[in-house]
């Protein structure tokens, strides 16, 4: 559709005020382009280089006198790799059931044979615009026995409201003919949404797949609140230790003292904290452009009538 | 033919048994979100009647007594809540002003690019910084603005300037609140306008060319009518958030020279109930920012309804 677009505008001359728009928009998007990418560089250069030459020139784009040094230090700290793996635990988790369950609720509502849809809706709005608070939501989570568990980050939130009206969204555009047909066959009701609906509707499990595990995996609050225990603590939170606390002295603590001091000449805060960082955004960097492509179809916003 | 057949047979019976009959998968499908929505959304509202309680640990929640609105009195003759309030309110609405237009200017730009390579490259790049967590953000931030190693004072001495105090003066604080949600999230809320963008019927387009229209016409006659139901909804649903600022980004930013102005309700409650232990007096609060919500949401889709725009529902 958009390939045809572009073929009727070619042929219609362009006038000169709308040339120089179209240029100066070029100008424009790419020098913000550049500004989003400039820091992500900026980070990956300076945990590659030298402590010093960072120093002397922090806005570098490339490393200068490369060395993995602070890469090293990181990965000998069992305890960043203790939270790394919870982190993958609790977003696998999370991701997996709030998926399920969201994808669920969505299809009856955008099915027209469903009775009661006004009242789910208001349901579903109540969810969306009321929340019971810090304080209630701790206490709830204490009753349920959850305090200081990974579960307290997997279970809670598992039905967003959001989501699911992205995903009601989308069904409602799905070819109902299809589902009509195979219902005239006899199709079981779970048979539809799983053999034709699901696959189907890949372009928007895809993009709240990806809502849904880099909210998961960049959260901290949760985690902050219910889990006290170190041991369980997720990446995102020891991450927020190692570069807002006590950066260095985490890191002391859990590495061989000995090895750290020989090391330290080298390597300093800076670096080691741009480390962790690479080390902590490279799961999201690697599954990201392959969901990314689905995102323009994948993500409608409509109206919640029912 | 024979599920037709079937259907009218037992039809007759009874509609509604019917109905259940042949459609009760599609109910069971909705028991999981319910259980949760029961479980995490309306089980907490028993912790609710805190915010009417003088919490005691050893009383628990039903045991302690009540007060009434004792605790919303005290609230709103603080000095130190009604300071927190207005920081709130200061900032989302600064937040509305700044950033809420920018993704759909971003958008409309991003239509306007002929060039479907370059135009997703430039997407790729954008929807980046979303996918970078708030940790790193604030870190990233620190860096680049410090005082000592940061990018942007040694350029301001460089051209002869002075150093500015980013981090920890309560002139710069919102400014970089701003400045380092737009640089977050603009590229990303994007997204959901892209989406509208592209379901716009190209014929509407080129009958609008064949009769003349330029790119601006376009814009204006086409492009936006088309997404305004979008921007409405978003609107409203930003309207709820009107004293939601969210946690992490400004308790990551806040410390104690711009406390004054940084605090807001979210790190404020934190603050006061989970680190004070004053339950009941966090629980108030919390109350108050969910009403405040909901009524600007109920408000806003009202108004617009009545203005002939979309609503949310």
């Amino acid at each position: 559709m958009v390939k045809t677009t572009i073929k009727k505008n070619t042929k219609i001359k362009e006038s000169i005020p709308e040339r120089i728009f179209a240029v100066c928009n070029y100008i424009l998007l790419t020098l913000v382009a550049m500004a989003m990418l400039y820091p992500v560089l900026n980070i990956v250069a300076v945990s590659l280089s030298n402590y010093n030459e960072y120093l002397k020139a922090p806005w570098i784009i490339l490393p200068r006198r490369f060395t993995t040094a602070a890469y090293e230090l990181v990965f000998e700290n069992a305890y960043f790799w203790r939270s790394y793996l919870n982190s993958i635990i609790v977003t696998v988790g999370h991701t997996t059931l709030s998926l399920m369950v969201t994808a669920l609720f969505a299809w009856p509502l955008a099915r027209k044979e469903v009775k009661g849809k006004s009242v789910l809706m208001a349901i579903l709005i109540f969810t969306m615009v009321f929340n019971p608070g810090m304080i209630p939501n701790y206490l709830n989570i204490q009753k349920l026995g959850l305090l200081d568990t990974l579960w307290a980050l997997i279970i809670p939130g598992t039905f967003s409201a959001f989501n699911c009206v992205i995903m009601m969204s989308f069904f409602r555009e799905l070819p109902y003919e299809l589902v009509e047909a195979a219902m005239v066959d006899g199709g079981s009701e779970p048979y539809i949404f799983t053999k034709l609906v699901l696959p189907l509707s890949k372009p928007v499990l895809a993009s709240v797949t990806l809502f849904l595990a880099v909210g998961t995996w960049n959260s901290y609050f949760g985690a902050q609140i219910y889990i006290s225990d170190r041991d369980l603590w997720p990446m995102a939170l020891t991450l927020k230790e190692i570069l807002m606390t006590a950066s260095t002295q985490l890191l002391e603590a859990e590495s061989d003292p000995m090895a750290l001091s020989s090391a330290f000449t080298e390597v300093k805060t800076r670096t080691i904290q741009y480390a962790s960082v690479v080390i902590a955004t490279l799961p999201i960097m690697c599954v990201y452009p392959f969901l990314q492509k689905h995102f323009s179809k994948g993500v409608m916003v409509g109206s919640v009538k029912g | 033919m024979n599920g037709k057949q079937s259907k009218a047979i037992v039809k007759k019976n009874h509609p509604l048994l019917a109905h259940f009959k042949r459609f009760y998968w599609l109910y069971v499908f909705l028991i999981p979100g319910l259980l949760s929505i029961y479980l995490f959304k309306l089980s907490p509202m028993y912790g609710l009647q805190l915010a009417f309680k003088d919490f005691s640990l050893a009383k628990g929640v039903w045991g302690s007594e009540w007060v009434g609105l004792e605790h919303f009195r005290t609230l709103f003759k603080s000095v130190n809540f009604l300071r927190v309030l207005k920081n709130s309110i200061v900032t989302s609405v600064l937040r509305l002003l700044w950033a809420f237009p920018f993704p759909i200017i971003l958008a409309l730009l991003l239509n306007e690019m002929k060039n479907e390579k370059y135009k997703r490259t430039i997407q790729t790049i954008v929807y980046l910084p979303h996918f970078i967590s708030w940790v790193i953000v604030i870190t990233m931030v620190t860096a680049l603005l410090s005082k000592s190693e940061g990018v942007i004072n040694t350029l301001i001495v460089a051209c002869g300037g002075e150093k500015i105090d980013f981090l920890t003066s309560t002139k710069w604080f919102r400014p970089v609140l701003i400045a380092s949600s737009i640089w977050k999230e603009a590229g990303w809320g994007t997204v959901i306008y892209m989406a509208a963008l592209a379901g716009v019927d190209v014929q509407l387009y080129e009958a609008a060319m064949i009769d003349g229209a330029n790119r601006w016409q376009r814009l204006l006659h086409i492009t936006v009518p088309c997404i305004l139901g979008t921007v409405t909804i978003m609107l409203i649903m930003k309207m709820g958030d009107i004293l939601n600022n969210g946690f992490e980004q400004i308790w990551l930013l806040q410390n104690a020279p711009n406390k004054e102005i940084a605090e807001v309700l979210e790190t404020y409650s934190y603050q006061v109930g989970l680190r004070e232990g004053r339950f009941s007096f966090a629980t108030a609060i919390g109350f108050f920012q969910s009403l405040v919500g909901m009524v600007m949401v109920f408000l806003s889709n009202f108004l617009s309804k009545r203005m002939g725009g979309n609503g949310l529902w």
